[in-house]
């Protein structure tokens, strides 16, 4: 297991000083300060409609809505800082040459591409983790809504970096670090419209819109799993109250399909593994 | 005598003309010989339907330094990887230090300078060569003291506490060696390890290649600096397209050919003719005249020859053949 820890630290540190996870670094503060500027006009402008007896139910269910659309940020920014740090893992190690000296050195290449996933994985999880308590932290501050459940939601965005991350790190060993970034953003850009296209399914009782976004889900659960950390905070349920929005959704995904998120990542870094074990240099 | 690598991998003598065969295949099949850090048999490596490397036979006995040449695209680097498992073959295979290719366990007493390497530049000298050290498995007094010692060998101690980003061409070669040499491998791969040194880099690297062999190490100098590998190397093989063409130890390789140098006025084409019935011609270009010669002995007939024909001969000088001079007849006779 050393050598895995030793590549996950190195892979930890060259990643931090890369300029896309600055970049993301930038972006989310940037993302928060506009969230809470703007949580806090809303919450001290905000007038309830009449319909709503308890004032504060209104808070909760615009602030709500607020933070789906914020949780949805997120989300992307996770998958950009995932995906562009992840891209180039073994592809441009292997163009650079770098991997030269690490390889023959007494260990398995596989504990080179596993000690990759966890530098990586731990980055992208860490940066959801910490985006998604900044967006939870600011949402109590300005508007008084809190979820404790808030701690699931940001391990399971911290899930998506992980998946995203490892999916990227797989591709890399096959394809060469321009395709595999673009061949993964591809895929979560599908995943997330088959996900709206299911929501809009379900709202026109259309099967086949269903089943479009279950597919999509199977391709790659990204989608899947940001709406279960919307779930676990019932943002979704509080803005429908407030009349729905694009971040909402009518149904949930299954647990199952959090089990398919899990298997899809094992089945991603065994890919990968077997694919740089055959690769040359 | 005959060296070890002779005996077990028979070089036809070359001589000027007579086309060279390649060397006899080792038999993989047989228990490799304790005493050989590297055996190859009919390694071979297949890009696309190409062949980047033929049939590679080797044996490289423990303690020696290697030279290992060819021209380029002749398939060395490939070669080097393919023993160092960065590239897996196509067929065929060998042993490092008695292991086949590939295992883990036989990695950690191997050390490699790779040629276009880039390393983390971000890593101070000390983290670069802790974090490689660590890698090797040494625990942490192990790594503080290798540390010391392998920056005081490439004599980068002033620098340990400066970030790679900083170092020159030169630095980061040194520091390449560092890292190869940080676990005290018993077998060292250099592929071109001072193309960017000066010559007192080279110098310190020949120093340092030089006390590899006193410490017993077996050294694979892949490089193009013939004079480099002249200087420290016991043995050399040429490669041609992926196979070795010449193999053997530099004093055999040297001591069969060499050149008499003349400087002559009046040469005529039919003195040149009569020379070319009996001696080769290794170069001329108007007064100056290389003959390659295998006898000492046959200087005064070369001599006598030129003055007969009418020559003035000025100066000649009797020389061995370099080891320049030997790759480019190999590889001019070879058909590069």
């Amino acid at each position: 297991m050393l050598p895995i820890y030793i590549i996950a630290k190195l892979t930890l540190q060259e990643g931090i000083r890369k300029k896309a996870v600055l970049g993301g670094v930038l972006l989310a503060a940037a993302f928060l300060a506009l969230y809470g500027l703007g949580m806090f006009f809303v919450m001290r402008d905000l007038e309830a409609p009449e319909r709503f007896i308890d004032p504060q139910v209104f808070r909760d269910a615009v602030s709500g809505q607020l933070l789906a659309a914020a949780l949805n940020v997120a989300g992307m920014l996770t998958a950009l800082v995932a995906i562009f740090t992840s891209a180039g893992a073994i592809a441009t190690e292997v163009e650079q040459n770098t991997l030269h000296a690490i390889v023959p050195k007494p260990l398995s290449r596989w504990q080179v591409l596993v000690g990759k996933c966890c530098g990586l994985g731990a980055m992208s999880a860490a940066f959801a983790i910490t985006t998604t308590l900044s967006l939870l932290i600011l949402t109590w501050v300005f508007a008084g809504f809190y979820s404790w459940s808030g701690l699931q939601s940001a391990l399971l965005l911290g899930l998506l970096g992980i998946l995203l991350t490892c999916v990227t790190v797989c591709a890399s060993t096959l394809l060469s670090t321009l395709t595999a970034g673009v061949t993964v953003i591809m895929l979560y850009g599908l995943a997330l419209v088959g996900g709206m296209v299911e929501q809009l399914g379900i709202l026109l009782a259309n099967q086949v819109m269903q089943n479009i976004g279950i597919i999509s889900s199977l391709l790659l659960p990204s989608d899947a799993l940001w709406r279960m950390a919307a779930q676990r905070l019932n943002v979704q349920e509080l803005a429908i109250l407030a009349g729905g929005g694009p971040f909402t959704g009518s149904s949930q995904p299954s647990g199952i399909m959090f089990i398919w998120a899990l298997l899809y990542i094992t089945g991603a870094v065994l890919l990968g593994m077997r694919a740089f074990a055959k690769k040359d240099l | 005598m005959r060296s070890l690598g002779t005996r077990l991998c028979q070089t036809p003598s070359i001589r000027a003309g007579v086309p060279i065969q390649p060397c006899a295949a080792v038999t993989v099949n047989q228990a490799p010989m304790p005493n050989l850090a590297i055996t190859t048999n009919q390694l071979r490596k297949v890009y696309g339907g190409t062949p980047a490397v033929a049939s590679l036979d080797l044996a490289v006995p423990t303690g020696e330094i290697f030279g290992f040449l060819g021209p380029n695209g002749a398939g060395k680097s490939t070669c080097v990887k393919m023993l160092l498992g960065l590239v897996f073959p196509t067929s065929g295979g060998g042993t490092l230090l008695g292991e086949p290719l590939g295992d883990r366990r036989v990695k950690a007493r191997i050390g490699f300078l790779p040629e276009l390497f880039r390393f983390h530049e971000w890593f101070t000298a000390r983290e670069f060569l802790d974090f490689h050290g660590r890698l090797c498995g040494l625990d942490k007094s192990r790594r503080a003291q290798r540390i010391g010692d392998v920056l005081a060998l490439v004599n980068l101690e002033r620098a340990a506490g400066q970030q790679l980003r900083t170092f020159s061409k030169g630095m980061l070669q040194r520091i390449g060696i560092a890292q190869a040499l940080i676990h005290d491998p018993e077998l060292v791969f250099l592929d071109e390890p001072t193309s960017a040194l000066d010559p007192i880099g080279r110098r310190l690297v020949r120093d340092i290649i030089r006390r590899l062999k006193e410490e017993k190490k077996t050294v694979f100098l892949n490089s193009h600096l013939l004079s480099e590998v002249e200087a420290v190397c016991d043995r050399v093989a040429i490669i041609q397209r992926g196979e070795v063409v010449r193999e053997g130890s530099l004093e055999e390789l040297l001591a069969t050919q060499r050149l008499l140098d003349v400087e002559a006025n009046g040469i005529s084409d039919s003195v040149r003719a009569r020379l070319e019935e009996k001696w080769s011609i290794a170069a001329h270009e108007g007064d100056k005249l290389t003959v390659s010669l295998t006898e000492p002995a046959d200087v005064p007939h070369v001599v006598k020859l030129l003055v007969d024909g009418g020559a003035a001969v000025h100066q000649v000088a009797l020389r061995h053949e370099s080891l320049e001079d030997l790759f480019v007849r190999t590889v001019d006779d070879t058909g590069a």
